[in-house]
């Protein structure tokens, strides 16, 4: 009885130590002090596909952009968690225009475990500010007199708040959160922006120790009704989707894991607006641990 | 001494002279040639509204000429469209769908020019354009999409 319950013991160890390869955004689990999660990421978009702030959808020139990024996670306290987001380097362009590229903006966030235990769930504020230079115009291939403005943020300081609950299936390798986040927008240039609801939910299997599957699904709405006049679609007034991610991650190491991901957009949840659809895929590698 | 007295009667003289040529002949008045001249005759009208496809453009639109002849495109007060994005074409086509074939010389379209504000504007449509041009279409360049269309009736 005895020997079972320690393999028990030692399974459940075995599984929450792999979680520090594993990044805790959007759950309810927060890191334990001094672990930490770095991740240096890639991505790349391409779409023709634009859906407008009425819904309908276009074919456009295609959209094109790869970004460079920096994901960190730091247990500062067992349960305080800092956690950085920033594309560092943005590469934008239409397929008629010169490419640009700038800094993205940085998002700082500050999560709390409310609880702990089986049912853990966490809160969190997360200002995003605009390092991202606001505008960055690309000159047009076709009409070089013209430029398109193609900016790496959305130029406003804003502020997400989040509240997020996980459950772990032990000794299933399953675990399963939930979570839902409130942006507050504020505005550029005086146009006021609507503020944003997301919701959304993540299952996570762990395979054979080492590799890690993931799927999801999140939603965004505008909330409110829009302001009158011409909307910033630009800066992400108006736009709305719903997301599904699929992502595996592979640990080398202990420490060093290598990460993929695909997302995708439908109107499952909420119907695109504003917004280009197509896939985006995502490349990782992962480095984690436990400051002494 | 004789000497200067008739050197500061000229120089009065001039001095009086000057300042009566600014009385007489006023400043020139500038003429702002990219604006009809005189009376502009209305000859044909659209209105861009805002559609599903085209959701942020709205307002009046007048082709017409001024009293020297000159053929306008003039977009009312109530005019306005999304410029955050930057370029924003202003085209006549031959049809509702913008069809650029810069390969065969473009002949189903006529650029105009480019919006860079809203409500009430003008541009010069030179060479001046005959009814087979039916549509004026705002086209977001780098996007590649319409901002908005309207027949001209």
């Amino acid at each position: 009885m005895m020997k079972h319950i320690l393999l028990h013991i030692l399974l459940f160890a075995c599984f929450l130590l792999s979680q520090y390869q594993q990044a805790v955004a959007q759950s309810g689990w927060v890191r334990e002090k001094h672990s930490f999660y770095a991740k240096l990421g890639y991505s790349t978009f391409n779409s023709d596909n634009y859906f407008t702030l009425a819904g309908a959808e276009l074919n456009s020139n295609a959209f094109r952009q790869h970004t460079l990024s920096f994901y960190g996670e730091y247990g500062l306290l067992n349960r305080l968690t800092v956690i950085a987001n920033f594309p560092f380097l943005r590469f934008n362009r239409f397929e008629r225009t010169e490419q640009v590229s700038a800094i993205g903006d940085l998002r700082l966030e500050f999560k709390y475990g409310l609880l702990q235990g089986a049912f853990p769930v966490a809160i969190s504020i997360a200002p995003e500010f605009p390092t991202a230079p606001a505008d960055n115009f690309a000159t047009n291939l076709d009409l070089p007199s013209t430029s398109t403005n193609l900016p790496t943020g959305d130029g406003e300081f804003n502020i997400w708040t989040t509240i997020a609950a996980s459950h772990s299936f032990h000794p299933l390798p399953l675990y399963l959160s939930i979570f839902s986040a409130y942006n507050f927008r504020t505005e550029y240039e005086d146009q006021a922006f609507r503020d944003q609801l997301q919701y959304g939910v993540e299952a996570g299997y762990q395979l054979f120790k080492r590799i890690w599957l993931l799927a999801g699904l999140k939603a965004q709405h505008s909330v409110g009704e829009a302001p009158e006049g011409v909307l910033d679609i630009l800066r992400g007034e108006g736009t709305e989707f719903t997301t599904y991610r699929i992502a595996t991650s592979l640990d080398i190491t202990p420490q060093w894991s290598l990460s993929a991901e695909i997302l995708g957009y439908n109107d499952w949840l909420a119907d695109r607006r504003n917004i280009f659809s197509a896939p985006v895929y995502g490349f990782g590698v992962v480095y984690s641990g436990k400051l002494k | 001494m004789k000497f200067a007295r008739i050197f500061a009667f000229l120089l009065a003289s001039l001095v009086f002279v000057a300042c009566s040529d600014d009385d007489d002949n006023p400043a020139p008045e500038v003429i702002d040639t990219a604006l009809p001249q005189g009376t502009f005759t209305v000859q044909r009208t659209g209105n861009f509204e805002p559609t599903p496809d085209a959701p942020q453009t709205d307002g009046d639109v007048q082709l017409g000429t001024d009293s020297q002849g000159r053929q306008f495109l003039r977009f009312g007060n109530n005019f306005m469209t999304n410029l955050a994005t930057g370029g924003v074409a202003v085209y006549f086509s031959k049809s509702a769908t913008l069809m650029l074939s810069p390969g065969t010389g473009n002949t189903e379209v006529q650029l105009v020019g480019t919006v860079n504000t809203q409500q009430e504007q003008f541009f010069l449509v030179n060479p001046a354009v005959g009814n087979d041009f039916t549509h004026v279409i705002l086209w977001c360049v780098g996007a590649g999409v319409p901002f908005g269309v309207t027949p001209l009736n």
